[in-house]
This record gives structure tokens, sequence and C-alpha cells, in this order.
């Protein structure tokens, strides 16, 4: 006899396909534009060459997406751009989840004192606002990369800090850890076999999440003009570069805007952000 | 009671740590990098053509800039405690009197904006809440993570192109008129609205999901006299929490719109001083930020506890 | 004689995903005014059948039979309609306390609110409404009323939501297990209060495992053992003279008869045949 489903069993399954389908084309959006960004050197031109004669020059078969106003290829700005991007980004996640996933391991196992210096710490950067703080170290320091990755790493590693602490304080009050740690399994064996196991697949969605939230704030200091050197290509720079010509050449500014949002949507595909719970 | 005051005392903790790290930061950076700061402070009062040793060497005389970088700093620390943040080295002007003049507009612009995304937020955020997994919930979580994705300086843009360039109905930036206020406004307000309508969201379905919900209705209350009863106050709780943890975020989102309309706020009064190595205004500017921090923060926690005095959800923010 | 209230008539239970039938040919009827005890161990299906009449059954599980509630079959209600009944005609007192009440919400507005929304009463009225059920219950209107779930005991808890069902007007109660994880004395003064209703003309569908409850609410009960009625009757027959083999063992089973385990023969015995 074929059972039939209820709504809510089909509701369910909908729910997981749907998710399963919106992960998939996120990795793969991000696949084709991580595969854009490395061939680029090889399939376009260089992307500091100027060409006076080819100012603003429409997209054809030598400038593919168009010239901008010194008559640089955009094509080729875009993959030297988005390049720096995501591999600042990836600096800067790195950086941070190395920093929150070791500092909250530290507050957990420790407890006590070194917990409670650990959270301190944790309130006072929450309170950082990124930005501005990046903001601050470039504009005092001369700006460059570097004053970017320092900043957004300092106020980065906090969430990752707390979370990591959450899962592994409640992991290690769980009874197989307890009797590991009775059993007189060393710490780091603990640590490795059993809490991290456990924190590794939060963090993963969340440095996920942090990449797509990093390549965004990147490029909003790059619009700020904060970061990286002019000449360099940076997406949020070039959109303010091509600013002054938003009347007449839109797409200067609308080709950079709608990769740099699409990467940042494909990442938020993949981590799935805004249908999970707000993080405790 | 006590917690009350422990969590007040928290935030205060929080915001004068963040306050004085900025504003000893900014002195620390700006001193230990190259460059002359009475010469750069020359060129911004005076320009460059104007400029000769003779004016940078009376700078540095009346500003104190010759004196040992401890002394300045402690002098300035001194001078906080008594509420005198000193003068601007490029307009002369009184920093209290600037900043107070710069947070008008931007307790404006944030006013407005967040009036603008509570009103987005509310009714679309039960909407999803009610029916959660149905299709206004599916389709909104959609167009929530795009607009997300979409960096605020681009909505901005792209409200000027649209509404400011090809359609003429409102001016592109600066402050002269309140329809200057409408494009920024939206523009801080739209990515507000599209996460906090999704912390509204699942806020509600979580609280749907509860049992004290269902009870409700098991007594015999319409679902209607439910959500607003049981509902509303109950699912406002993580929402508000969550606005304080965000405040950081906010502030920054308000720096980069200020900055793209020419929004005369605090953001971009920040700035410009960064840009202009003015010293005193950086730091008062940090100092009211992390005022700002933690005055949101405090009246997050005030509200917490006046909806939920079980504290149930409280606990959120560490 | 008085009126059957509840009527249920071969009662099955199935899950969709599982494909196994957790309650199976399930009959009993519920007289109004009377207490109806459905006494089985964890895992017998006596909570589904709670479920199945409360109509809040888990998406997986369908019902199949009849649920007749003074005359209208629930089974084939629609969850709108079932909804119009709750409250009015139908209440289930929920097994935690804990979670049951809103914790952002004073007692005393969480029992009124029934009086004012489902009852329509007056505000002028609410507070002699509220006054006499809060004295039945030993709680006080102007001090306990006052505080918030959070500040009140577990026991004081359980009296709040016996309050909010004196409030309704349904006279059919379900009660989902009302002596779990109570102690000895809190259970005594559980059961005692669950007597109370009935003698306030509620008419009640108990389910639980002790014996006891059975035994001080009286009416009619059954015992229910992997998803079959074994046995049925008023208390005292079943409690006094039971005749399944089963029924012996869960008496023999109980505290205070020395607990003594069921025979592994006789629950081999009832187990229900692996469908292949």
């Amino acid at each position: 006899m074929p059972q039939k489903l209820s709504d809510d069993q089909l509701e369910m399954a909908n729910v997981k396909q749907y998710e399963r389908l919106q992960r998939t084309i996120g990795l793969l959006l991000v696949s084709l534009i991580i595969l854009f960004v490395v061939t680029g050197p090889w399939i376009t031109p260089d992307p500091y060459q100027q060409n006076l004669s080819q100012v603003f020059a429409e997209p054809g078969t030598h400038y593919l997406l168009g010239a901008d106003h010194l008559g640089r290829s955009v094509a080729a700005r875009m993959a030297e751009g988005g390049r720096n991007t995501i591999y600042y980004s990836l600096l800067c996640v790195v950086g941070s989840v190395l920093a929150g996933v070791f500092l909250g391991l530290t507050a957990a196992w420790y407890g006590d004192l070194t917990d409670t210096l650990i959270m301190r710490l944790v309130d006072i950067t929450m309170a950082f606002p990124g930005i501005i703080l990046a903001l601050l170290i470039a504009g005092v320091t001369g700006g460059g990369p570097m004053a970017v990755i320092i900043a957004l790493m300092f106020t980065g590693w906090p969430e990752y800090c707390r979370i990591t602490r959450a899962i592994a304080m409640s992991t290690i009050s769980r009874p197989y850890v307890e009797s590991g740690i009775l059993a007189g399994f060393s710490s780091i064996f603990i640590l490795r076999k059993y809490i991290f196991a456990e924190v590794l697949p939060q963090i993963t969605v969340l440095a996920t999440l942090g990449f797509g939230r990093t390549v965004l704030n990147i490029s909003a200091l790059g619009f700020l003009g904060i970061g990286l050197a002019p000449p360099e290509p940076e997406w949020g720079a070039m959109i303010a570069e091509s600013l002054p010509y938003l009347r007449e050449s839109p797409n200067l500014v609308l080709i950079p805007a709608a990769t740099l949002s699409l990467t940042v949507f494909s990442f938020f595909l993949i981590a799935n952000p805004l249908s999970r719970k707000p993080r405790k | 009671m006590e917690q009350i005051v422990r969590s007040i005392c928290r935030h205060l903790f929080q915001g004068i740590c963040v306050a004085l790290i900025v504003a000893t930061l900014g002195f620390v950076a700006v001193n230990l990098t190259r460059g002359d700061t009475a010469l750069d402070v020359a060129i911004a009062r005076y320009s460059e053509d104007l400029t000769d040793a003779a004016v940078v060497e009376q700078i540095r005389r009346e500003e104190g800039l010759d004196r040992p970088l401890a002394m300045q700093y402690f002098q300035w620390v001194a001078r906080v405690i008594t509420f005198d943040l000193g003068r601007s080295l490029v307009s002369r002007e009184q920093v209290t009197g600037l900043l107070a003049h710069h947070f008008y507009y931007t307790f404006l612009l944030a006013a407005t904006a967040t009036t603008v995304s509570i009103l987005i937020a509310l009714p679309w955020g039960i909407l999803c809440g009610v029916y959660p997994g149905g299709i206004v919930d599916t389709v909104s979580s959609m167009i929530c993570s795009a607009l997300v994705s979409v960096p605020q300086f681009v909505i901005g843009l792209l409200l000027i192109l649209s509404l400011s360039i090809k359609l003429h109905w409102l001016p592109v930036a600066g402050f002269f008129s309140p329809a200057h206020l409408v494009i920024p406004a939206i523009t801080l307000g739209i990515g507000l609205a599209a996460v906090s309508s999704r912390v509204i969201a699942t806020s509600l379905a979580d609280v749907r999901g509860a049992l004290f919900y269902r009870f409700g209705a098991m007594k015999g209350l319409s679902p209607f006299k439910v959500l607003t009863a049981h509902g509303m106050r109950n699912a406002a709780i993580p929402v508000i929490t969550y606005i304080g943890v965000q405040a950081a975020h906010l502030l920054d989102g308000v720096v980069v719109v200020e900055t793209l309309f020419a929004w005369p706020g605090i953001g971009k009064l920040l700035l410009d001083s960064v840009l202009a190595r003015d010293i005193p205004v950086i730091q008062g500017a940090c100092l009211l930020i992390g005022l700002l921090y933690v005055t949101v923060n405090i009246t997050v926690d005030m509200i917490c506890f006046a909806l939920d005095p079980c504290r149930r959800n409280y606990q959120t923010t560490s | 004689m008085s009126a059957t209230m509840l009527r249920v008539s071969k009662l099955s239970i199935r899950s969709v995903i599982k494909r196994k039938q957790p309650v199976r040919g399930v009959s009993f009827s519920v007289q109004k005014g009377k207490a109806f005890t459905l006494v089985g161990e964890t895992g017998s299906g006596k909570t589904l059948v709670a479920q199945a009449v409360c109509g809040n059954l888990s998406g997986e599980l369908t019902a199949d039979g009849k649920i007749e509630y003074k005359g209208v079959d629930l089974v084939r209600l629609s969850r709108r309609e079932k909804r119009r009944l709750y409250g009015k005609e139908l209440f289930l007192l929920p097994q935690e306390p804990d979670s049951a009440l809103d914790p952002t919400m004073r007692v005393i507005s969480q029992v009124a609110e029934v009086f004012r929304y489902v009852r329509g009463y007056a505000v002028k009225d609410l507070h002699h409404r509220l006054a006499p059920i809060f004295s039945d219950l030993d709680l006080s209107l102007s001090e306990a009323g006052r505080l918030y779930p959070c500040q009140l005991s577990g026991g004081m808890k359980q009296r709040i939501l016996l309050a909010i069902s004196l409030a309704v007007p349904a006279g059919f109660i379900v009660v989902d297990e009302p002596t779990k994880g109570l102690d000895k004395l809190s259970r005594t003064s559980a059961v005692h209060r669950l007597s109370n209703l009935l003698e306030k003309g509620k008419t009640l569908l108990c389910i639980t495992h002790d014996l006891g409850v059975a035994r001080e609410l009286g009416g009619h009960m059954a015992v229910m053992y992997d998803g079959c009625i074994v046995e049925s009757g008023s208390v005292n027959h079943v409690l006094n003279s039971p005749r399944h083999p089963y029924t012996r063992g869960l008496i023999g089973a109980a505290p205070e008869n020395g607990m003594i385990p069921i025979d592994e023969e006789v629950l081999a015995a009832m187990k229900q045949p692996e469908k292949k």
C-alpha cells in the first residue's frame, strides 16, 4: 500500500532539498569567481596598461568588459582586484579564526581567571567598530593593506572566540569527555579528539560567513580610499574611481558592484546564514 | 536589581576601555609615524601654498606640540576628565562644540534610518515568522541574503543613480533640506531592515514553537490574541539584544554612508580629521563613539530587563 | 447514569516513516463528570492516545478510527475546527509547568486572560472571578499573582496551571502525567488537586504510569501495553481483581507492593509480532 506523505514531511524534505540547492549554487558561483580571478593573468591584458585612445571603450573582443577612464582593461582589473580582495580576506579570516579558536579553547579549558580575562577582552574588542578602527589605523599610518588586515583581524576574532568557548564548555561538561579526563588522556588529545571535533563544523560555517563579511568590509574600505594604493586595483576602489563617470558610463561602477555583491552573496549562500537562528 | 547594576558596570567598563584604547592608539600612531603633525596642521589650516617654516613653528609652539609626548597625552587625559576635549588643530573650534554639531546630524540620520528599518522590518518579519518555511518566508529570506550581500555604498549608489540622476526626484548629497535626508536614511535603513526582519522572523518562529505559546491556543485564545499577548514580547527580546550586539557594526555603516553622501555627521568628521591628523578631534570622536556604544547597550539591557523579568534570554550578549 | 462525553472506538495510530502502528484498535469511553485513567509504561502508546484526542499528534503520525466528543468525530475535524474547541470544550493540562507559562507575564494575567478573552468578562469583574480560584488553590492573589513564573516554585507553577484549567470553560480536561518527577509529598497534593477538578464538575482523561493516581481519582481505567488495551473497567474492579496477567504484574511492580518485576513470559506473550 503506497503511503501518503503528510504536509509536514513534504515541507521538511523541501527545506532540505532547498538548502542543498542553495549550497550547490553558492559553491558553483564561488568556483567560477575563483576560476576567473586565478586565470585572469592569462586571459586578460595587463591591468596597469593605459591606452588613452581606448578610454571608455565599449565591451568587445579586446576589452572583454570595456575600458575605464584611463583606457585600462576592466576585465583585467576585475581579475587582479578580485585576487587582491580574496587574498586579503583570506588572510583576515584565517588570522581571526586561528586567534579566536585558540583563545576560545584556552578560555574554556583553563576556566576561572583565564576565562574571565579572555572574555573581558572579547567584550572590549566587540565594542570596536571594525571600519572605524581600520580608518584610524590606516589614516594615521598612511594607509596600505596591512592596516586593513590588522584592523579587520582585530575586530574579527571575538566572534570565533565566543562560539568556540561556548561549544567547548558544553562539550567539556559531557560525560564522555569527563571520563576521558579521568582516564588520564592528555589535554592535547582531549582537546583535539573530542572538543575540536565539535568546534570545527560550527567554525567552518561561521568562517564562510565571516569571509563574505570581510570581502564587504575590505571593499567598503577600498571605497573610502583606504587599503591598497590607487594604481593597484580593488573592487571597492574601482567603484570609487569610476564614480565621477557614473552618468556617462555606469558600467564601470555596475560591473565591480555586481561582481562584489555576487561574491558575497555566494558565500552567504554556502553558509546559509539568515535561515539559521541567531547564535546564542 | 543587582544584575542591572552589574550589566551597566560591565558596559561602562567596556566603553571606557574602548574609548581610551582608541584615543591612545590614535595618539601613539600619529606620533610614531613619519611626518610632522605641525606641518600637516599648517597645511590643513592655511593650504599648502601659504605654509612656510615660520608658520609651522608658530603652530608647534601654540598647540604645545613641542612638549614631550607623554606630557601631551596626560594633559589631554586630565582635561578629558574635566570634560574639556580641547580645540581642533585645524579649525581652532572647541572639540565639544564640533562634536555636538556633527552629532546632531548623525543622530538625525540614525534615528530616521532606524525608523525606516522598523517600519519595513516589523511587519515583514512578523509575516515571515508567523508562517516559517512558507513561501513568503523563503522568498524573503532569499531577498534578505541578497540585500545583505550588497555593500551599503553600492545600495546608496544605486539609489543615487535611480532617484537622483535618472528621475531627478531627490538631491544627491550634502545636507541643506529634509529632502537630502531621504536617500542616506533609506540606504542605511534597508541593510538594517534586511537583517532585523530575519532576526524578528526567526525569533518569532522560535517563540511560536515554545510550549507556552501552544498552551495559549489550548486556553482558547484566538491566534491573533496569542500572537499579541505571548508572541510579540517574547520575540522582541532576542531582537533587541541583537541590536545591542550589532551596535558596533551599525556605527561602521554610519561612517560609510556619511562619507558617501557627504553627510556632515560624526563619521565624516572622523574621516576628515584622520586625513588631516587633527588629534584632538579624532580622540574626541572616538570617545563619543565609545560613549554611544555604551549608551546603546545600556539602553538595550534596560529594555531587556523590563521585557523579561525572568532573564531567560538575557545572557546572550556574552 | 451519566452521559458519555468521549467515546474512542478502534483508534489506531500509524507512523508513516517507521511504518509502525504504535497504537492499535484502542476503544474506551469517558463518562461526564468522572475520571478515566489510562495506565501504561513508557512506550505503551498512552500519550499518543492523549495527543490524538487533543489533535496535536506530530506530523508523521496519522490517526484512524473514531474519537467522538459529544457526538463530533475529532479525527475528521480540520486543524482550525479543532482549535475552536480548545479551551471552550477540551483542554490539555501540560506536563511541564516550567515551560507552559509565559516567562514575561505575571501569572495573574495569564489566568485572567482566559476570563477576559475566552469567556469575555469585563475587566472590573476579573478580580472577583479570580479571587475564589486563587483562594481555592491556597494562592494569594495579591502576592503570588503579582509574580513572574521564574519567581515561583515548581509546585506553585503547577497550581497556576490548575487555576487556568479551572478558569477555562472547557469541561473535558486531558491530564498528561500529572505526577511525573514529583516527590511523594507533592505527588499526593497534585493528585488531591486533580480530584478537586472532578469536584468542580470537570471530566478528566488522565494519562499516567502511576496506578495510585487511578486509585485516587476513581471512575474508570484502562491498562495499555504495546499499543493495545489489555484490560479496562472500573478502577475498583481492575485494581482489586485484575484478570489480565500484565495488570497483575503492574500492580505487583508498584513501590508499595514490593516492586516485583513483571514476568518476562507475560510480556513476551503480548508483544506485537514483527511485521515483515
